[in-house]
């Protein structure tokens, strides 16, 4: 569903944020990506969904090229950034409304969704509202489900689960399971790796902007913890 | 300590306001923005200081220099009040650093008075353009120190008042509207209001002029401008006092009231800020909403719902993009339902009238290309942009949503003000299509022109919308190019005027037109933002 070969990102002060990465994320993924800050998660995972233009490498997103065929990849892709900063003049409604109408989302089909997803994370009360007013954990959930809206077949998440409550987590981890059991794939990064090692399958740790570990979750952890794993591959800096 | 706090919190708001660290950077395109910025700025100075000195040398000539000083503070006093009124809201209440603000140590009067500060500084360089050459004039030949000494200190005094007005016309907006629910909506109709009651009055004001002008011998007339002035804005008659007179009572009392009036401003504004604040920035929450039926638009209608509401939901956005438009459909209806001699005795510009009948065509025009909401409208995506950047959205459609908006706003002003011209000129058909051409030619480019210049010079990150709507690089060229574009035409008819009008208008409207296109063209070549 999703391949990065080689995938290289300079920034403009000649520093490196991503060096040759290489990974494959298959169908039913779900794809740990794990890492310090600053080592090149955010940056990865932007270039994936089109928001940074990236030098080197290819990306493929259901076997097409994001840089040739952006709106193809886009249209089956799902993002959601580590800081939900959206629309603060609009409604949670009229978001979701709007975000419904560029995937080309029916109007009975977004209701459906929007009804179901709106109370499974119980923002459904709220939508009515401005952005403006919602907490970020409010806003997380809108832009949860304005990702959810279109039935993407990759999910793109930054930090997904902060300023989530319980709940709302747990739903959001059932959510995912869901997506896969239909054959959809989900990368994401995430510094809580409890979390990512009961979730995922597959898993890979970046430091300064090279892939250090990357594959299956039972075959990488085995008798440890995620959390040791790391801590062995990212203590040699 | 205090003070300290000042300074740093000034200094951030000049950095930011100023966006000096661009300056460092080795990025092209941001020194481009800064040079082009900068070439409008000084050409605007330029026209300014020389109107100004070749006002003071006509006043001279005919004997009235003891109104130099008058006219010196009145005229950057009203220009002061017209243009901080429309940024003061935003720069003393739409910051996104409020809540930051708020949580440090820091005294709210420091925090207002470091925000004033930014306004005050800006204003007395505008000022300066206005005094200094008036002053030149008046002072030249003076020998004694008082007046040069009154002269300096009241340049650096003399905006002081204006800010403070401007601020408490501002900030009483900005209280009233905190207490309705549409909060945005209300700031924006009590500005307009204010907005085009202070134009009302200045063009009242030169009315009133030109009637005197004709009724009383010059030697009169000088005292009847003074009183005038001095009733008008009465720190104005204090200064000349002071210049003209040598006398020290009439500047402490213009010096006493420029300080005091500020002072008591900060004071009760630091009282009642919090509150102000509270009040806008608070939501209505209904939380009983249901999910009922959802109707459908396509990609391109729900991008440019999504921008008209941005636009609508922004005072600051709609009161300084979109009064080009009204100002537009005001002047064409003063001169329809006033006559044209109410439009020259507003512009006060000499000679005018000679011109009129060839220029008329082109004022519709050239007052919607000041209506360009097109020019920020990238830049206002801010911290959103990754919305538009991961959606699959064309950028085709993305540019072509801003612009729609920039004329659903100003194409019917195009309608309007030329339908208002043609009932009060009354110009043959031939030149009446062509004047109704040239305004729409002209929002079509201001628009098109007005996304390409964003997108050359965007600013993402950014504090409050002021900085982006009134100081950006694209808002300033962005405003300034169709209305400049527009009096270059307008000049080339007046130089050609052998030729026939229509057939004048009629070419630059194909010229002016196949540029807009042009800029379209390259415009769809864009592949990412």
């Amino acid at each position: 569903m999703l391949e990065i070969r080689n995938l290289t990102k300079t920034y403009k002060n000649g520093k490196k944020a991503v060096d040759h990465l290489s990974l494959t994320v298959a169908n039913g993924d779900i794809y740990g990506f794990i890492g310090h800050n600053g080592a090149g998660k955010s940056t990865t995972i932007k270039s994936v969904v089109g928001v940074l233009d990236f030098e080197e490498g290819e990306i493929r997103i259901d076997g097409h090229d994001v840089k040739r065929e952006p709106l193809r990849c886009k249209q089956v892709t799902a993002y959601i950034p580590d800081n939900p900063d959206l629309y603060e003049h609009l409604t949670g409604i009229q978001y979701l409304n709007f975000i419904g109408d560029i995937f080309g989302v029916t109007p009975g089909e977004k209701e459906k969704r929007i009804r179901e997803y709106g109370d499974r994370f119980e923002i459904t009360q709220a939508l009515g509202d401005s952005i403006g007013s919602y907490s970020h954990g409010m806003r997380q959930k809108v832009a949860i489900i304005s990702a959810l809206i279109h039935e993407p077949r990759l999910l793109v998440l930054d930090e997904p689960f902060v300023g989530l409550d319980p709940k709302a987590s747990l739903m959001l981890k059932e959510t995912m399971r869901e997506i896969c059991s239909r054959g959809g794939a989900i990368f994401f990064s995430t510094h809580v790796l409890e979390v990512a090692q009961k979730l995922c399958n597959k898993v890979a740790i970046i430091r300064d902007g090279r892939l250090v570990v990357d594959g299956d979750m039972e075959k990488l952890v085995r008798d440890h913890s995620l959390e040791d794993l790391f801590m062995e591959v990212t203590d040699g800096e | 300590m205090v003070s300290r706090k000042f300074w740093l919190l000034l200094k951030v708001q000049l950095l930011n306001t100023l966006r000096l660290s661009g300056l460092k950077q080795k990025d092209r395109r941001r020194r481009a923005g800064f040079a082009a910025m900068g070439m409008v700025y000084i050409f605007l100075a330029a026209l300014i200081v020389w109107y100004c000195y070749t006002m003071a040398v006509g006043l001279k000539m005919v004997g009235l220099a003891r109104l130099i000083p008058l006219y010196a503070v009145t005229m950057g006093g009203l220009a002061t009040i017209f243009f901080t009124f429309l940024k003061a809201n935003g720069v003393l209440f739409g910051c996104r650093d409020y809540d930051l603000l708020m949580a440090l140590p820091v005294p709210v009067s420091v925090t207002i008075t470091s925000r004033f500060a930014t306004m005050y500084i800006f204003n007395t360089v505008c000022s300066l353009g206005v005094m200094a050459p008036m002053g030149v004039v008046y002072l030249s030949g003076v020998s004694e120190a008082l007046p040069w000494v009154f002269w300096i200190l009241g340049a650096m005094l003399a905006s002081l008042i204006p800010t403070t007005l401007a601020s408490v016309a501002a900030a009483l907006v900005a209280a009233v509207s905190s207490r309705f629910r549409y909060s945005n909506i209300m700031t924006v109709v009590f500005s307009l209001v204010l907005v085009f009651g202070i134009l009302g009055l200045s063009m009242k004001m030169g009315m009133m002029d030109e009637s005197q002008l004709n009724a009383a011998s010059i030697a009169a007339l000088g005292d009847q401008i003074a009183v005038l002035l001095g009733r008008i804005y009465l720190p104005a008659a204090w200064f000349g006092l002071a210049v003209t007179a040598h006398s020290i009572q009439a500047f402490a009392a213009f010096a006493g009231a420029s300080i005091g009036l500020y002072l008591v401003f900060v004071m009760i504004l630091s009282a009642l800020y919090q509150k102000i604040q509270n009040g806008l920035t608070a939501h209505g929450t209904s939380r009983g909403y249901q999910v009922g039926h959802l109707g459908g638009r396509s990609p391109l209608m729900a991008l440019y719902h999504k921008e008209w509401k941005g636009f609508i939901s922004s005072p600051v956005y709609v009161i300084n993009m979109g009064i080009g438009v009204l100002m537009a459909v005001a002047a064409s209806a003063v001169m329809c339902f006033m006559g044209q001699e109410a439009l020259l005795g507003a512009t006060n510009v000499p000679g005018l009238e000679r011109y009129l009948s060839r220029i008329i065509l082109y004022l519709p025009a050239i007052l919607l290309s000041m209506g360009n909401t097109a020019c920020v409208s990238l830049s206002l995506e801010g911290k959103q942009l990754w919305i538009i950047q991961s959606l699959p959205v064309s950028l085709r459609d993305v540019f072509l949503s801003k612009i729609l908006v920039n004329l659903t706003l100003s194409l019917p002003g195009a309608v309007v003000s030329s339908v208002f011209l043609w009932i009060s000129v009354r110009p043959p058909v031939a030149e009446a299509l062509v004047m109704f051409l040239l305004a729409v030619v002209a929002v079509c480019f201001t628009a098109v022109s007005g996304v390409f210049l964003n997108l050359k010079f965007p600013v993402y990150q950014w504090e409050n919308q002021t900085q982006v709507v009134k100081r950006s690089t694209s808002s300033v060229c962005g405003i300034f190019l169709g209305l400049i574009v527009g009096v270059v035409m307008a000049f080339v008819a007046v130089k050609l005027s052998d030729v026939p009008l229509w057939a004048v208008g009629g070419a630059e409207c194909i010229l002016w037109a196949a540029v807009t296109v042009g800029l379209w063209g390259l415009l769809t070549r864009v592949k990412r933002l």
